[in-house]
């Protein structure tokens, strides 16, 4: 939660909690356009955003496409565009981080086609996540 | 006592995944939890007035609360048509009810 | 902090490749120190039939086989605790005799309590 006041003539905006934000780890294994998903999580990392909460998403299976490179749909907001916008403001906080995993990647010819923001890592990653967040959900 | 998020993106008819659901939900509920049931994106098929419809018409009488996505229900020309006591909201709500303290999510 | 996190497998093996790769997720859950188990529902009680023999064809033309489910839930079973609804498998007619050895059946009420018990629970 954010809270504004005045410091020396500046409103400044800090985190409530002493900074303590919420972390949220979203997994996705559907890729964009045939499955809505990766437009409710796009969505939902604008709300995170507004909320001072964190978000790593996990891309696995088919949701390694979510951040490929290149997408140019004639008639659909570009995955690839918001996903890339929420990661690039995702470098101040609140965080996001997006991880997509490298035997996904490697099966669908997608490991060298990340979009900017994407780190290549593994089911570790996600372990690791999993335990660190508050919450960990998977848009199956 | 826990708080139950139950989301929902699936259709019913086209899968028996929303009966599951439900009773997943009304088991938790009969257990003495708060449970809420969160439609979106095809989820929100689940809350037309039709035979499941009713279904949840009568969780909610038993005391689940049933949301839906706002953007999903537009989306689909659900205005209007949906079960009464739907509460349709924005993404923001979804969140809130995700991060929430002492809340368990699973999202089907 | 060591979470309990529970998989839910919805979708047949095979025609989807989600029951496959639930287990490795679950497997490196274990090894991050967390408690994993799978619940394999609906379509995904297929998983647990024993004797999955994959191959499409000559091994010239296809080089190698889909893995199987069964081999991957016999190799995982150390780590991960597995599972089945009994009533899908009772709609589908999968009789005990056809289970792969390990596996748990569940009702409604133990599959509703490990959701609520669980600090993670994960839907494919």
């Amino acid at each position: 939660m954010k809270i504004t006041h005045e410091w020396h003539g500046s409103k400044v905006t800090k985190m409530a909690n002493n900074g303590y934000n919420k972390t949220l780890t979203i997994v996705s294994i559907n890729g964009p356009y045939r499955d809505e998903a990766a437009y409710t999580l796009i969505r939902l990392a604008h709300a995170a955003k507004e909320k001072g909460i964190n978000v790593n998403f996990f891309n696995y299976l088919d949701g390694t496409l979510i951040g490929h490179r290149d997408q140019a749909p004639k008639e659909f907001p570009v995955v690839e565009q918001l996903f890339g916008t929420v990661l690039k403001k995702g470098l101040k906080n609140p965080k996001v981080d997006a991880i997509a995993c490298i035997k996904c990647t490697d099966a669908r010819g997608v490991t060298k086609q990340q979009t900017e923001g994407v780190v290549i890592g593994g089911l570790y990653d996600l372990g690791e996540w999993t335990a660190e967040s508050d919450k960990t959900i998977l848009l199956g | 006592m826990t708080n139950l998020l139950l989301v929902l993106s699936k259709d019913p008819y086209t899968t028996e995944i929303p009966n599951l659901v439900l009773d997943i939900g009304l088991n938790a509920k009969a257990k003495g939890n708060n449970v809420s049931l969160y439609l979106v994106e095809d989820g929100v098929t689940a809350a037309r007035k039709s035979e499941f419809g009713n279904k949840l018409q009568d969780a909610k009488k038993k005391g689940i609360k049933i949301l839906a996505d706002d953007k999903a229900v537009q989306s689909r020309g659900l205005d209007g048509n949906l079960v009464d006591w739907v509460q349709v909201k924005e993404i923001g709500t979804l969140l809130d009810h995700i991060v929430e303290d002492n809340t368990r999510v699973a999202w089907f | 902090m060591s979470k309990k996190v529970n998989i839910i497998v919805t979708q047949p093996p095979y025609g989807k490749e989600d029951a496959f790769s639930a287990i490795p997720l679950a497997e490196t859950q274990a090894a991050a120190g967390n408690s994993p188990s799978i619940t394999f529902v609906s379509g995904g009680v297929h998983s647990v039939v024993k004797g999955q023999k994959t191959s499409y064809g000559d091994a010239a033309v296809w080089q190698k086989d889909v893995p199987s489910v069964e081999a991957s839930i016999t190799k995982a079973r150390d780590s991960v605790k597995f599972y089945v609804l009994e009533a899908d498998l009772k709609k589908r007619g999968v009789s005990d005799s056809e289970i792969i050895e390990g596996i748990s059946k569940l009702n409604i009420d133990d599959l509703t309590n490990r959701i609520l018990e669980s600090e993670v629970t994960l839907v494919f």
